[in-house]
């Protein structure tokens, strides 16, 4: 399979976030084509938002000239190697029309997961403007590497890969100074109110009481999980991916997984059994 | 832990598999056996629906909205302008 990236990325990958990046350096009209698409893809799933980055650059399809370098491992590429700038070889010119299909496929594969990606996002991030231009760095990292996407596989998947990974090195490094186990963060924070829970007798009423929860309730409790956590349960009862999967987006073992999804339910469950104690959803009798 | 009755499949070993059965991964044991216990033991079955009402529950609560109108039209420009710059570099090396 040929891979072919391209010089002069700089600018864009280069620039950290970011508040500035809404302010898109091009001209008028395409900005206002890009509006007319937003309507129609927001009116319909169907063929009328499928062409809509074509008309804009196709005038100028035929000077491009992009270059290429071979590869046959493009499905083993880390994050790191996305995070990275494009390493370019030698200048040969390829077809406009791999270009043009390139962006075809982009059009018709990544911009309908955008909705999907913006509320992991959010959840990542708990803030619009946050989630916003985490979502744009995604969508622009994984634009430019996406000829190394190997088409049949999980587009989904790939794309959380590259949104964990930004979410990562942006905001957690600006976050916190050096590095904190998420572990010991989580083993602390649960011990401190551990015994008051039992299993037994108990669950039935709980279950009861979780099922009225209203529904800002949960999602603020879960705002409250690590990171680490957080997006597990997230990718696992969100989106519904499979351990192994959560396991290539997260970039850990599987067992790390587990143990995620382990203690950050569980430790979403003390929030909400908290919470429905103290309004009423649920009454303990002590024992 | 364990309700006190026989089961082919001890309690304690349901427990240690039970997220693996309700995130349906692959387990060291039939789902089969897993599910006949659940019916047979109250306790388990209880551990079970609490979670898998929590599941549903952050499923529920957390569902994917619709990103903001103002988010498409910023990944649109963002995505032409980059294609702009690929496509316009080599004019001026």
């Amino acid at each position: 399979m040929q891979v072919f990236v391209v010089r002069s990325m700089r600018s864009v990958t280069d620039s950290r976030p970011k508040r500035g990046l809404h302010s898109p350096r091009i001209a008028g009209d395409q900005v206002t084509w890009s509006q007319s698409y937003v309507e129609t893809a927001h009116k319909s799933d169907g063929e009328d938002s499928v062409n809509f980055l074509v008309p804009a650059i196709a005038a100028t399809l035929s000077e491009v000239a992009l270059e290429f370098v071979g590869s046959d491992q493009v499905q083993s590429q880390s994050t790191e190697e996305i995070d990275s700038e494009p390493e370019v070889s030698s200048a040969t010119p390829i077809d406009p029309a791999l270009a043009k299909e390139l962006l075809e496929r982009f059009e018709r594969d990544a911009i309908p997961l955008l909705d999907q990606i913006y509320a992991g996002a959010l959840r990542m991030t708990r803030n619009p403007a946050d989630a916003q231009d985490l979502v744009q760095e995604t969508y622009a990292k994984a634009y430019r590497a996406f000829s190394q996407f190997q088409e049949g596989t999980n587009l989904k998947a790939w794309f959380y890969r590259i949104l964990t990974n930004t979410y990562i090195n942006i905001y957690r490094k600006a976050q916190r100074g050096p590095a904190v186990d998420p572990t010991e963060q989580i083993e602390d924070w649960q011990m401190a109110r551990a015994e008051r829970h039992t299993s037994g007798g108990l669950v039935s009423a709980e279950t009861q009481a979780l099922e009225n929860l209203p529904n800002p309730v949960i999602s603020d409790a879960f705002s409250k999980l690590p990171d680490d956590f957080r997006t597990a349960v997230y990718l696992a009862d969100v989106e519904g991916f499979s351990y192994k999967e959560i396991a290539e987006i997260m970039d850990v073992p599987v067992g790390t997984v587990m143990s995620r999804l382990h203690r950050g339910r569980k430790a979403l469950r003390e929030l909400l059994e908290d919470y429905a104690i103290e309004n009423g959803y649920l009454k303990v009798i002590a024992s | 832990m364990s309700c006190g009755n026989h089961h082919e499949m001890p309690c304690s070993d349901v427990l240690e598999v039970i997220y693996l059965y309700l995130d349906h991964e692959e387990m060291s044991v039939e789902r089969e056996i897993v599910s006949t216990h659940l019916v047979e033991c109250a306790p388990c079955q209880g551990h079970f629906e609490a979670e898998n009402m929590l599941k549903t529950l952050i499923a529920r609560a957390l569902f994917a909205q619709q990103a903001p109108r103002e988010v498409h039209t910023h990944i649109i420009a963002s995505i032409t302008e980059i294609h702009l710059e690929i496509t316009t570099v080599h004019e001026h090396p």
